[in-house]
């Protein structure tokens, strides 16, 4: 978190290179989360492109109160909420592109777990958005229910039932899959 | 597993790397913005607090927060080391403002745009929470929030407990509060004023009649980006408005403050309703009664003692950690010797003695350095050869390595005050303020939180503990604790009274099973019959680091080792960048 703060004063002055660390550093995360709540890759990275821009543009006069962390969270739940009120469609086919398995040196276990994800990925593109949100925002995002409640203006009551009934639903879905 | 269990697992494994392509456009695009951005620049503010101090009833929580904090953190850390006579006598209203049992404050910040095109929760609801207030009470330590829409905070920091209106809703909330939280905001927020306030900054000080009050102002630029104005109240000597302006972003903020013989008892006295539901988020009895007795058992550590830690990196796996910072790991590279400020790569072990008496506190502290860049596995073999000639068996071998030696630092505490002396790169005796060389024990004991105790900073227990679980471990049965939202494992042991294995979990970086650390602890007993964790060993991204702890609670501690007036040049060893 420290370190956060002090990227962003360097970065209020200008400095190209902490910019490039707050890149490095979250772009992952934030491409994992952007694609999550949007399951398709080029408009994940659309966010994160959209989310590191604005945030550049206003470096400058950028002060940090919370985690950088959950600020850039906030900012691509925002506007993946904003793409999806923008689509035509809710529901889009799944990207092609496979997910990276962690720390797996088996071939086949890769495979499978690459399956595993694949599965899982569909079953977040189908559980309604705000569930979705609650979902990914906690458990990705490493954000409490109370920062979730507080970005989206709601008790945490609800963002805990949303997460619980997104998780009941990925569960019943994944169930034949997981329930090993 | 459980399936519930399994998708959590699965959804906190999910990971998208970005393409090389991605980077390149993105950061070129970023890169271009940020260049852009500086040619903006937005219109000036103009100070009110005059206005203010006479009429305002409304306060912004953000802000409240802060003021009180960073007050603190003016007197606490800035304070001592102000040269100029303003900084001085603006210092002492600080000091005397916190020397008083409660703080009223009221607080405006005028709100900015969001500048970053990204609405917030604020925003769609069309509600501002500028109207804020609050009460603080230093001692014993309680802090009362309350906001103009209703919503009603309270925070007790001896029972960590917090409580929460919604009038909405007509609940209250009762949970508990994460001190550990609070003191890492502080800390944080005391760094942010020494950037935002280099040393021999220049204040202009000025008299001025408001409202029939004869007020001293103390005028600090910020180097055209903006200023703060400091009144201070001539007769009470205390501060009763602050007001920062920050030119740049067209943005301003004012507090106002005063000092009330008493506060408000509870959430109630705040206009609460009797009537409201009350929800406990407590955790359940069998939990809470652990969680205390693990708190009792902390509290009853003594309070004055002689302690030997060792710090040492065991295993080297592609990160070191950075001399700046020893929580940043960065990749072994010819860029990490840059950044790590020459030869000096990594402290591969830092030893720190430890004297408390009466509340007082001076660590001496010895880091052992690599000093040669080379390759990975070079450094892992002067990491084995390190490792070698430190003796971590006894408190009486550590000890008598360290009388061989001059310590880099002391860093005397008394009470709330801070020491820190360093030998300066021209060889001369510096007594220094840097944040970097505070550690957490230090933030916590100026909150009143004496942390001063060995062996407790190795875990904390300040968490909303959510599940009970029990394990076959080395040290016999343990009992299981989750704390944090799911962040963490601990395991109590019931018979002697302490965690002694902790699994952490954390979601900070960008690939998340590199955050995973493991604690384990092993027990010793002090000459007075204590349980402490002699040996830890924590495995963060692989990277493996041992802590040796002896701890002699029967030993005569001299009150001289306390006089920071006698440490001389000769104390300590020559300049090391730590």
């Amino acid at each position: 978190m420290l370190e956060d703060k002090l990227l962003v004063l360097k970065c209020r002055r200008g400095s190209k290179d902490a910019m490039c660390r707050i890149y490095v550093k979250y772009k992952d995360y934030l491409l994992t989360l952007a694609k999550g709540l949007l399951s398709e890759q080029a408009a994940a990275e659309d966010v994160v492109h959209d989310v590191f821009v604005r945030f550049a543009r206003s470096a400058r006069r950028f002060q940090l109160t919370g985690s950088l962390r959950g600020y850039l969270a906030t900012c691509v739940s925002n506007l993946a909420r904003d793409k999806i009120r923008a689509r035509t469609r809710q529901a889009e086919a799944l990207d092609s592109v496979n997910p990276i398995i962690p720390g797996s040196d088996n071939p086949e276990q890769r495979l499978i777990e690459r399956e595993e994800l694949t599965r899982l990925r569909q079953a977040i593109s189908q559980i309604p958005y705000e569930q979705r949100e609650a979902v990914m925002l906690h458990l990705k995002g490493g954000m409490k229910f109370r920062e979730i409640a507080k970005l989206q203006g709601l008790s945490v009551s609800t963002i805990h039932g949303r997460y619980r009934y997104g998780l009941d639903k990925l569960r019943s879905m994944l169930n034949s899959e997981v329930e090993k | 597993m459980r399936p519930a269990d399994n998708v959590k697992r699965l959804i906190k494994n999910l990971n998208d790397t970005t393409s090389a392509e991605m980077d390149e456009r993105v950061l070129g695009d970023v890169l271009r913005a940020l260049a852009e951005s500086e040619k903006t620049t937005s219109a000036s503010t103009k100070p009110t607090i005059g206005r203010i101090i006479m009429k305002s009833k409304i306060t912004r929580f953000a802000a409240a927060a802060c003021v009180v904090v960073v007050l603190v953190g003016w007197w606490l850390f800035v304070g001592p080391e102000m040269v100029q006579s303003a900084y001085a006598e603006l210092n002492q209203a600080i000091e005397n403002s916190t020397n008083t049992e409660w703080m009223h404050h009221v607080s405006v910040i005028y709100h900015r745009v969001d500048s970053n095109g990204v609405s917030t929760w604020i925003e769609r609801k069309k509600k501002p929470i500028d109207d804020v207030e609050s009460w603080l009470s230093f001692r014993p330590s309680k802090y009362f929030r309350k906001w103009g829409d209703g919503r009603i905070e309270f925070i007790d920091f001896a029972k960590r407990r917090g409580y929460s209106y919604n009038p909405e809703r007509k609940i209250v909330t009762i949970g508990y509060e994460n001190a550990s939280d609070l003191t890492q905001d502080f800390d944080s927020l005391y760094k942010m004023m020494q950037l935002r306030v280099p040393k021999g900054d220049h204040v202009i000080k000025r008299v001025e009649e408001i409202n029939e009050k004869r007020l001293t102002v103390f005028r600090e630029e910020e180097s055209g980006e903006g200023y703060t104005e400091w009144f201070v109240d001539s007769k009470t000597k205390r501060v009763v408005g602050i007001e920062e302006v920050d030119v740049e972003q067209g943005e301003k903020r004012a507090e106002v403050l005063d000092y009330p013989e008493d506060g408000p008892e509870n959430i109630y006295a705040l206009g609460v309703p009797n009537n409201a539901t009350v929800v406990n988020e407590l955790p359940p009895r069998e939990i809470e009664e652990l969680v205390n007795k693990a708190r009792a058992a902390e509290n009853g550590f003594p309070q004055d003692f002689f302690s030997v830690e060792c710090k040492m990196l065991k295993s080297f796996e592609g990160l070191v950690p950075s001399t700046r910072n020893p929580n940043w790991y960065m990749p072994f590279t010819e860029d990490t010797r840059l950044y790590n400020l020459g030869d000096r790569i990594a402290p591969a072990a830092v030893i720190t003695i430890v004297y408390c008496k009466n509340g007082n506190c001076r660590r001496e502290i010895y880091p052992v350095w690599i000093t040669k860049y080379s390759t990975p596995e070079g450094y892992r073999k002067q990491l084995k050869k390190i490792a070698k000639i430190i003796p971590t068996d006894s408190l009486g071998a550590l000890e008598t390595w360290t009388k061989n030696r001059l310590p880099s630092q002391i860093i005397v505490s008394i009470r709330r005050k801070m020491h820190v002396f360093q030998l300066g790169e021209d060889g001369t005796l510096k007594s220094r303020s840097d944040p970097d060389r505070y550690d957490p024990r230090d933030r916590a004991a100026m909150l009143n939180i004496n942390f001063w105790r060995p062996p407790n900073n190795r875990y904390d227990l300040d968490h909303y503990c959510a599940d009970l679980g029990e394990k076959p471990g080395r040290w016999g049965e343990l009992v299981g604790i989750a704390i944090g939202d799911e962040q963490a494992e601990c395991y109590f042991n019931p018979v002697r009274n302490f965690i002694c294995e902790c699994v952490l979990v954390d979601h900070s970086g960008p690939v998340p099973w590199r955050g995973h650390r493991r604690i384990v602890l092993e027990y010793a007993k002090t000459s007075c019959g204590r349980w402490y964790p002699r040996r830890t060993r924590a495995v963060w991204d692989k990277t493996t680091y041992l802590f040796v702890n002896f701890v002699d609670d029967n030993r005569r501690i001299d009150q001289k080792l306390f006089d920071h007036d006698v440490i001389s040049a000769a104390d300590l060893a020559p300049f090391a960048p730590e």
